[in-house]
């Protein structure tokens, strides 16, 4: 083995790597608002090889217990000028929000550590009851002034708010319709702002679907930093 | 081409290799196998592990597990709360109301998932923030992966 045939090797090695083909997506980054009661969201990857090369897949992997992801027939070899589909498969949970879930494609070459491909869904998951703000706080030893929740419907069908309770007998509640089935005002009190305290605030709904039918609201008193 | 010749050449090229490794993990130590993380190319709400260990290590840090509840109870940091959102065992308002306190009056809130790509603990640190729970909320880059790879 002579030293050209060492650089030779090289110097094929290096213009393989820059030249690397890869799947070409149509939105690699796909934004979906899902139904407030929506269990799982099904989202689809168009894609396609524009290369003049033959790619395969040889491996996917999704970060999360909660996504799940298909290749469109099992098909994982593409010839230059084929198409397919990633369709991704999540389940919601019980979180409202906005989160990013991705999927990491290998292609055959790839380093093991490293995909060369990557999905990513961005799923908008609807609050159809918002509660702001979500935390209150009181400055240990100052006045104990009342402040308030907006508790505000976000549902084309009225959601009524049915009762609301405490942790703790040191916050007094007083609840407060502005519209029936549209938007309440919850005013708390603290009896005793001279010691630190904490509650969580539960706020029952009859909101059809489990996760708003009760929600949760925090007050602390805490010293000041 | 002798190919005994060219077997010959591999292996002493192998054997200087080798020689050249052994020679850099005696004087250099052992290689960084650490998740490399960069301050300046994160995204908010995202920290680096080295972040947390050096800069707020007389800080009250609240980590928060965000991967299953078994995996939690296996290997979760110590003295960490779980806010799941995937497990349909532990609801996560239930896990919330749990952890509430302490997320409040911690000092900074990271929260880890399982690797950098999983988007839930970015998820429920913008939650807390916007929630009004805590403004020094994280999301740790490279998740439990990172964790496991530093020693923990």
């Amino acid at each position: 083995m002579s030293l050209r045939h060492i650089l030779t090797a090289i110097f094929c090695c290096t213009l393989s790597a820059l030249t690397a083909a890869e799947l070409t997506f149509e939105e690699p980054l796909k934004e979906v608002d899902a139904p407030a009661d929506a269990k799982t969201v099904i989202i689809e990857f168009p894609f396609a090889n524009k290369s003049d090369e033959i790619i395969e897949i040889t491996r996917q992997d999704a970060p999360c217990s909660c996504l799940s992801a298909q290749i469109s027939g099992g098909k994982l070899i593409y010839k230059p000028g084929e198409s397919g589909i990633i369709k991704g498969i999540f389940k919601l949970g019980t979180f409202s929000g906005t989160v990013d879930k991705s999927i990491y494609l290998w292609k055959k070459g790839d380093p093991a550590h490293k995909a060369s491909m990557t999905i990513t869904a961005r799923i908008n998951i609807p609050e159809i009851v918002q509660l702001t703000p979500r935390t209150l706080l009181w400055e240990l030893g100052k006045e104990a002034t009342s402040k308030t929740i907006d508790i505000t419907i976000n549902n084309p069908e009225p959601i009524k708010i049915t009762k609301v309770d405490t942790t703790s007998d040191n916050f007094q509640l007083d609840l407060k319709t502005i519209e029936a089935g549209k938007k309440y005002q919850l005013a708390i009190t603290p009896k005793d702002s001279s010691k630190p305290g904490f509650a969580s605030i539960k706020i029952h709904s009859d909101a059809k679907i489990p996760r708003f039918q009760r929600l949760q609201a925090f007050c602390t008193i805490k010293a000041a930093k | 081409m002798n190919p005994v010749k060219t077997i010959l050449q591999a292996c002493a090229i192998t054997i200087a290799a080798l020689i050249v490794t052994a020679a850099l993990w005696f004087t250099l130590g052992e290689p960084e196998r650490t998740i490399p993380c960069d301050p300046a190319t994160l995204s908010q709400p995202e920290i680096c592990l080295q972040t947390v260990i050096n800069d707020w290590a007389n800080e009250n840090v609240l980590w928060v597990d965000a991967r299953l509840y078994k995996e939690w109870q296996t290997d979760g940091m110590p003295d960490s709360v779980l806010l799941s959102t995937d497990d349909e065992e532990h609801d996560y308002e239930t896990l919330l109301g749990e952890a509430a306190e302490r997320i409040i009056t911690a000092d900074r809130v990271v929260i880890y998932c399982k690797t950098t790509g999983c988007g839930t603990s970015k998820a429920i640190a913008n939650k807390l923030i916007a929630d009004q729970m805590n403004p020094n909320c994280y999301a740790l880059h490279g998740g439990w992966q990172a964790l496991q790879a530093a020693g923990y």
